[in-house]
């Protein structure tokens, strides 16, 4: 006779939905069969054993993990703390600039606003001075880079088209490189 | 009286996070059993429990109302074990005496035996395959439904039965051969 399904009744016993009726089945074949007996034996030590109580984490367990996230907690605000003032800062500079070039632009008015509340005909002039010398500075840069652009604008395609094949032999390495990753983690 | 988790969880999101402390109280012993029966090393079974809790807070807000809690931490725990298998192959440790919990009224010698066969069963236990011995340790250790499994480990309840049912045949089969040695 074949045991296969007795097998599957012992593990309908395991999971704890076998039947009175199939269970008494169960128990007969047991009786008369010494292999389903030794296995059913072997089962039920299986399960006994494994039904052991369950280990207990250590006492300070809570504690420990509450630690670590008030220090990752902790870290995130430092963090933020940090990107904010880097912010600040740049969004600093971006405004002097542009307000230097505001003022650049419009260096009469802001003389002629100087007189008019009374600053001193010395220091608004000095200051005037500034403002036209980083107009004349303006001026040279612009005209360096118009030239510079006239003598390289054939260098500039060559240039671009060189940093586009660059970027694509790039992207193809990546896509190489995470290709063999996958793989290798396939085989582990 | 108790909060249900899911208010537990809202109120964690929304910024009381020292709430988060019960939560770890609720569901220690679940994931601590699971990683203590997955990772042979049991001196890292403690940093590996902590990290997992770190893992759960750390997603909470995406955890979905229509799992059982237990189930949805169960799985982190279960992948967190799987990575740190793949990662390194644990050095196989002998189990050290397990419970601390004295048996009925048996005879010395009795209890000697009962030990000796509990050791062999979590050392075979540690040799199956993972993904066999995850079924084990969930259901026979740690009492979760084969619904439950399904959805931990994300297979179709099919699958998950048919496992079990070579799981368990591997362990006898294991067990049963050293029995012939006059271990067990």
């Amino acid at each position: 006779m074949s045991c296969e399904p007795f097998e599957i009744l012992m593990m309908k016993h395991m999971d704890g939905d076998i039947t009175d009726i199939e269970y008494k089945k169960l128990k007969k074949h047991i009786d008369e069969c010494s292999t389903c007996k030794n296995e059913f034996d072997t089962f039920e030590n299986i399960c006994y054993e494994l039904k052991e109580p369950l280990i207990d984490p250590p006492l300070a367990f809570e504690t420990e993990v509450m630690k670590k996230l008030e220090n990752l907690n902790l870290y995130n605000k430092k963090l933020k703390e940090k990107r904010i003032l880097a912010a600040y800062f740049i969004s600093s500079m971006l405004f002097s600039i542009l307000a230097i070039c505001i003022a650049v632009i419009y260096k009469e008015h802001v003389y002629n606003f100087m007189i008019y509340i009374n600053i001193p005909l010395g220091f608004a002039s000095n200051i005037y001075g500034l403002l036209e010398r980083i107009a004349v500075f303006f001026d040279i840069a612009s005209t360096f880079i118009f030239y510079l652009n006239s003598i390289f604008v054939d260098m500039l395609y060559l240039l671009i088209g060189l940093v586009s094949i660059i970027f694509m032999s790039k992207i193809y390495e990546s896509a190489q490189v995470a290709k063999v990753r996958k793989n290798s983690k396939k085989t582990v | 009286m108790e909060l249900p988790d899911i208010v537990l969880i809202e109120r964690c999101i929304k910024g009381e996070s020292h709430l988060f402390a019960e939560i770890v109280e609720r569901y220690k012993k679940l994931i601590y059993n699971i990683i203590y029966n997955m990772i042979n090393n049991k001196d890292e079974v403690n940093d590996i429990a902590q990290e997992v809790f770190i893992r759960i807070y750390k997603s909470l807000s995406r955890y979905n109302k229509e799992y059982k809690f237990s189930t949805w931490a169960a799985k982190i725990a279960t992948n967190y074990c799987y990575d740190m298998l793949r990662k390194k192959k644990f050095e196989c440790i002998p189990i050290e005496e397990v419970s601390n919990v004295q048996m009925d009224n048996d005879s010395p010698e009795d209890q000697y035996i009962k030990k000796e066969r509990r050791e062999r069963i979590n050392d075979e236990l540690m040799n199956l395959p993972e993904k066999y011995r995850i079924l084990i340790v969930l259901f026979h250790k740690n009492g979760l439904s084969y619904e439950e499994m399904s959805q931990v480990l994300d297979e179709p309840m099919s699958i998950i039965k048919n496992r079990m049912y070579r799981a368990r045949l591997m362990l006898k089969d294991k067990l049963s051969s050293e029995r012939k040695e006059g271990i067990l």
